[in-house]
């Protein structure tokens, strides 16, 4: 299995502390999940980037995300150095931050200004107290002024960006979906399924469409023949195939895998995970490969975020992700990995992971780099921890 | 060890098919396996091999239009493809429990959790009806069976001449349908020839059928071979029908004592508290309520006599629950199924299959919906039931990480048959079938960096199974016979089977795949180093 190369760091796509949260309800009964709250990462050129967690943790929202199928709430996303979709939940809080704090500090010079007033007695130097405290006020407003108008312009620049989509840089984006029975329309001819991605990006001419899609599914290893067949005629991993050939019909830079293996049958996982594993090689496709199977994760990915309610917790090469996992939860989810191996399985040990064990009252948990390349989200009293615990 | 152990269960020969639209769906083709005390079976295969559908038809679960061939299926004594539904009903859930794959789909949305656990409590718990089936059932099984004797005969009888008939009848309509499906260019000359070929079947059939004479013999026949059965129907039939009054007699007198002596009871309770107020009338509230509760614990007690309560079922369901590691039960036993998270749901089915303690646990694929960690949690607690109550398992799933950690024995099922079975030992460091290969290595574990080595094609369409070997169109080591005929089972050791022709004496040698051996030997290796260490600790301690 040939590694990505890293020689040239080009982050194909960068998430900046990116957020989704999902409202229900109103007044008393609202509720506010975060599905993900706060995951920041990049994505190289020409790598697999491998994100596990338990299923509810966020890592089909993150990719939904990305590929813009959910608003995102806060945090930008990068593709190719352009901005693709950002949230404004945070510039909003800036907003409301500032015209509290200059209300705070105008109230604060008022009420130092009744206490000199007080104390002064002549008419003119009460008149020139009250002159200069109300300059320092109107100071203060303009300030609030700028900053608020620079937020505003802000948050206008995040929607206008989220707004109009750059459909010709979205192209490059393109997901495969974890259901490859419900992912496909049962009323819609394979050919109409694989072409209707081309058709929204404009091409009409029918003669193109065709051989287009002919040279796709020779690609994912269908025939010319099965174009004009229903989804339904097609065993699992052949139509999971056919979720591989819609998205690769725009030629695009970057796919987001999201559990293409998981609804199939055992015999057949080993037939996509090939074909994945072929096309990044002959395409020089970048992928996100969505996942709660490490097994597959370590096989297929060059580095590997660990994801925990919402939060990426560890995120490492994953040699060196196995060799030095840091995080508790990161070290719960490997002992949990069944292998086909009964001697082994019968003395394995397993190890829990329980929130509640972190001490977070103090210190708020970040995300450092603990190494070159391997991150963890620690505080500072468990980075020492966690730095003595690594190994080369 | 293995040895020691009795046989729980027994398959023997089964073939199950299904009728659909398109014809007959052969889903099991012959499976054969023994289900020992206390361990577990694995039954691995992809989706199709027919898994599922053999222990639905241990179960006695088949679907509607699902058929037995042929085959039994033994557990105690008895052939659970031959029983009454009726009779069923004795072990089904209560000998032999099943956990289903989906917790979400098998538990019931608008039911409170408490009720869906005490359900079968409840309903099986008549405990003096369930008392007089149990005494009256051996009479009437011995009536049943000269019954039945009597019916087999009549029905032979009959079968002399009704059974020709048939025979046409099917032919005809076959000839029908054959006639329909052929080609134009073929239809004078085939249609012809299946016309003939009809005629000559006809008359074959018509030849078997008796003439008068032989007939009368036959009905002369008929009446000798009754007699006996006659004779031994009429003082069964007598004997049923005193042991039912007995059994009734006994139970009602043993329950006009119970009730009489719950009421001599209460009587004595009263009396005591009337003697207590007269002493001090001060704690008269408090001694009333006192009075109260013993009565309504006596009444409850009755009950219980009678019937499984509401109470009863409430206690071990609670008792269960918490067996099972769901915290607070008592608030949990009142929720919905959606308050609860997938590995808790399917903590519920769980406790559900073990509410009339079964001794055989049959485990459809438990954890394929769920987590790696909450996968890891369920199965430590099915494996932790497992020493606490002696059950069985069979447990059914394509995970072989799972089965690894779970199987004492493992069988390997393709296209309705077993192609190999032995010790998880057997199976994992030194497999025999290129389908177990196949598998194996088919699937990354944590070290694999090479390339995957995926079984190319699609599992065989059992409308048509074929002819020889089925897996022999996917396999790379398919010699000429297994297109042609099916391989039986070779014996490798005591414990260890499989069906395939590359072990017979004349066939070529052929290792496993290169992958697969390097990685049972790296397996092995690790072993023998831990094993060394593991050992050192154990004279250790």
């Amino acid at each position: 299995m040939a590694t990505a190369q890293q020689t040239d760091k080009q982050p194909i796509l960068s998430v900046k502390d990116l957020k989704t949260h999902f409202t229900s309800g109103i007044g008393k009964n609202k509720l506010v999940v975060h599905a993900v709250d706060g995951v920041s990462f990049d994505i190289y050129k020409g790598e697999v980037f491998g994100l596990v967690g338990e299923s509810g943790c966020g890592k089909t929202t993150t990719g939904r995300t990305i590929i813009r199928l959910y608003e995102p709430t806060d945090g930008e996303i990068f593709f190719k150095g352009v901005r693709i979709g950002a949230g404004v939940q945070s510039v909003d809080r800036g907003i409301k931050h500032t015209r509290k704090q200059t209300f705070r500090e105008a109230r604060k010079l008022r009420k130092e200004m009744r206490v000199k007033l007080r104390d002064t007695e002549t008419m003119g130097e009460k008149e020139k107290i009250k002159n200069e405290y109300e300059e320092k006020i109107e100071a203060l407003k303009k300030s609030r002024d700028k900053k608020i108008s620079e937020l505003r312009e802000e948050r206008q620049k995040r929607k206008d960006d989220t707004k109009e989509k750059n459909t010709k840089l979205m192209r490059d984006i393109q997901m495969i979906f974890q259901d490859p029975i419900e992912s496909l329309n049962p009323r819609m001819t394979v050919k109409e399924i694989i072409a209707e991605g081309l058709r929204i990006a404009g091409m009409k001419k029918e003669k193109i469409i065709t051989q287009k899609v002919h040279e796709v599914l020779e690609i994912v290893g269908l025939r010319r023949e099965h174009a004009n067949r229903y989804p339904h005629e097609f065993s699992g991993g052949q139509r999971q195939r056919i979720g591989v050939a819609r998205a690769l019909i725009v030629s695009p830079d970057f796919i987001i895998a999201d559990e293409p293996i998981s609804a199939l049958d055992v015999s057949i996982q080993a037939q996509v995970i090939n074909l994945l594993d072929d096309l990044r090689q002959d395409l020089g496709l970048t992928l996100m490969f969505i996942a709660h199977d490490l097994s597959v994760i370590k096989y297929f990915s060059d580095r590997i975020a660990v994801m925990y309610y919402g939060k990426l917790v560890e995120l490492a090469s994953k040699e060196e992700l196995f060799k030095n996992p840091l995080h508790p939860y990161t070290r719960s989810l490997l002992s949990a990995v069944p292998h086909p191996d009964p001697r082994y399985e019968k003395t394995r040990k397993r190890i829990d992971y329980n929130p509640s064990m972190h001490d977070y009252k103090v210190d708020t948990p970040k995300l450092t780099e603990i190494k070159d390349g391997h991150w963890v989200l620690a505080n500072k009293a468990e980075l020492e921890e966690y730095k003595q615990r690594l190994v080369d | 060890m293995m040895e020691e152990r009795e046989t729980k269960l027994l398959v023997e020969d089964l073939a199950i098919s299904f009728w659909t639209n398109q014809g007959m769906v052969r889903a099991v083709r012959g499976v054969s396996f023994e289900l020992k005390e206390q361990e577990t079976l694995a039954i691995v295969g992809e989706s199709g091999s027919g898994k599922s559908v053999t222990n639905r038809a241990i179960m006695g679960i088949l679907a509607g239009n699902g058929v037995i061939n042929r085959g039994k299926i033994m557990y105690d004594g008895q052939d659970l493809t031959k029983i009454e539904e009726e009779d069923f009903h004795r072990i089904r859930g209560d000998r032999i429990g099943m956990i289903f794959q989906d917790p979400m789909s098998s538990l019931n949305p608008i039911m409170r959790i408490g009720k869906q656990i005490t359900e079968g409590m409840l309903i099986n718990g008549k405990r003096l009806k369930r008392r007089y089936k149990q005494e009256v059932n051996k009479v009437k099984q011995e009536l049943k069976n000269a019954k039945r004797e009597k019916d087999r005969l009549i029905k032979e009888y009959k079968d002399t001449f009704k059974g020709p008939k048939r025979e046409i009848r099917e032919l005809k309509s076959e000839y029908r349908t054959k006639k329909k499906s052929l080609k134009r260019k073929h239809k004078k000359t085939r249609g012809r020839e299946l016309k003939e070929q009809l005629r000559q079947d006809i008359a074959e059939q018509k030849a078997l059928i008796p003439s008068k004479e032989e007939r009368l013999d036959l009905k002369a026949q008929l009446k000798k071979d009754l007699e006996p059965v006659q004779k031994k129907i009429k003082p069964a039939r007598e004997k049923f029908r005193q042991r039912k009054k007995e059994v009734r007699e006994g139970i009602k007198k043993d329950w006009r004592e119970k009730k009489e002596s719950t009421r001599e009871q209460i009587r004595k309770v009263r009396e005591e508290t009337e003697k207590k107020i007269q002493n001090n009338p001060e704690e008269k509230r408090k001694l009333r309520k006192e009075r109260r509760k013993k009565v309504t614990n006596l009444h409850e007690e009755q009950r219980r006599f009678k019937k499984v309560t509401r109470k009863e079922a409430k206690e071990r369901a609670l008792k269960i629950m918490s067996e099972v590691g769901i915290p607070e039960p008592e608030r949990r036993f009142r929720q919905y199924p959606f308050q609860f998270s997938g590995g808790m749901r399917q903590r519920i089915v769980i406790a559900i299959a073990l509410t009339a303690d079964p001794d055989v646990l049959i485990c459809d694929e438990p954890t394929t919906a769920l987590d790696v960690t909450i996968q890891q949690q369920i199965l430590d607690l099915i494996k932790k039931l497992k020493v606490e109550r002696n059950l069985s398992v069979i447990f059914i799933t394509h995970d072989l990480g799972v089965v690894a950690n779970m199987a004492d024995r493992v069988a390997v099922m393709y296209a309705g048959k077993i192609v190999e079975i032995g010790t998880s030992d057997d199976i994992f460091y030194n497999p025999k079938h290129p389908y177990t290969w196949a598998l194996l290595s088919s699937m990354p574990n944590l070290d694999t960096m090479e390339r995957l080595t995926a079984i190319h094609g699609t599992p065989p369409d059992m409308l048509h199974p074929p002819k020889g070997d089925a897996f022999a169109e996917r396999n790379e080591y398919a010699m000429k016979i297994d297109f042609e005929e099916e391989p039986p089972f070779f014996k490798i050791s005591d414990t260890h089977y499989a069906a395939t022709w590359l072990l017979h004496k004349d066939a070529p040698k052929v290792e496993p795949p290169e992958g697969l051996r390097d990685r049972i030997k790296q397996m092995l290796d690790s072993h023998d180093k831990e094993g060394a260490l593991a050992d050192g600790d154990s004279t250790a301690d």
